[in-house]
């Protein structure tokens, strides 16, 4: 049982390391190679979980050499754009400029109910509401919909709509974010201010976000926390 | 770039490890199967002493063995000494002879689990 217990700690540790390697690509799962790699990474660090008689590097190897390969296939495709039709998928066009691409669809393997069902999904009631349809590489669809049947946006309606920066997470928990801070230009001394201006205590509160034109965002702690 | 090199470099360390290993594996594997060759026969006096000392040298090497080899093939030839020993001390000349018939056999399993070959890969 401790054995057990050691492995899973072994494992899950090479694990994280080994997906924090591969980026968030690996978790977006863009490529082909990826998906593959994923599932080979779990089947594999299952093993001796589950079988004592299994050493542990009989999955630390081959964990370690899936994690040289997706990040040698990787490089190599950015460097040898080439490479890209041998090793991953390219995106292709289910409805293009409102026409059904009946091929696509049989060589895709890709019922007119299946794509009927990723159009009501997007929001849309029917395919005649659709410009665009797009299988992406990882296999999800993108639709693109008609002019009449698309969001009106604010440029369309005369709207001027201010540009609001991204917020950041700048204090939570008791704890100053000074990550947060930085990404909006400000720092610890610039929150103590602005929380004594407002008249409010740290201590009171359960988080903070902020963005750099000021903009402050305070949650309170709850009664009972 | 540097990630690709630290990959590069981490294969080839891999790969080194993986060649040293096999040979590692493959001497003790030779060793052990000399070592019991030469084993004196049942009658001889320091038949029992032999035996325990080449099960004493197994023991030695065994947690470094287990780092890579399955403990199926290990134990097998953990069980095989513990005959071997037992059959010398109570001067058992069947079960001696069995032991030392059977431990080339399992000795040979392990060399060949890390061996490279078109029958071991497919």
């Amino acid at each position: 049982m401790v054995t057990l217990l050691f492995r899973t700690l072994i494992l899950y540790c090479l694990l994280l390391l080994t997906m924090r390697l591969m980026g968030k690509r690996q978790i977006g799962e863009l490529e082909v190679t990826e998906l593959v790699t994923t599932l080979l990474i779990s089947e594999i660090a299952a093993l001796p979980l589950t079988n004592e008689d299994i050493p542990v590097l009989h999955a630390v190897i081959p964990i370690l050499i899936l994690l040289i390969l997706e990040v040698l296939s990787s490089w190599l495709l950015f460097r040898f754009p080439r490479l890209k039709p041998v090793l991953s998928a390219s995106p292709t066009f289910l409805i293009r400029s409102g026409v059904l691409q009946q091929k696509s669809l049989v060589g895709n393997r890709i019922s007119v109910e299946e794509l009927m069902t990723e159009v009501r999904q997007k929001g849309y009631s029917d395919l005649d509401q659709v410009f665009d349809v797009i299988l992406e590489k990882n296999g999800k669809l993108t639709v693109l919909p008609k002019p009449p049947f698309a969001a009106p946006t604010a440029a369309q309606l005369g709207v001027t709509s201010k540009e609001e920066p991204l917020s950041h997470v700048v204090y939570c928990s008791g704890q100053v974010n000074r990550t947060g801070l930085r990404l909006i230009g400000k720092d610890p001394a610039w929150l103590r201010r602005e929380l004594i201006r407002r008249g409010v205590s740290a201590s009171s509160l359960f988080c903070v976000t902020a963005n750099r034109s000021g903009k402050m965002t305070l949650v309170h702690k709850e009664a009972d926390s | 770039m540097k990630q690709v090199f630290a990959m590069l470099l981490l294969l080839a360390v891999i790969l080194s490890l993986a060649c040293i290993n096999a040979i590692y594996i493959n001497n003790v594997a030779e060793e052990t199967s000399k070592a019991v060759e030469a084993l004196p026969d049942i009658g001889s006096a320091d038949c029992a002493r032999a035996c325990a000392s080449l099960r004493d040298d197994w023991n030695r090497r065994l947690p470094i063995l287990n780092l890579t080899v399955s403990y199926t093939l290990t134990d097998r030839v953990c069980e095989q000494l513990a005959l071997l020993t037992a059959a010398a001390e109570e001067s058992d000349a069947d079960g001696y002879a069995a032991a030392r018939a059977i431990l080339p056999d399992a000795l040979e399993h392990l060399r060949r689990s890390d061996q490279i070959s078109f029958r071991h890969v497919f």
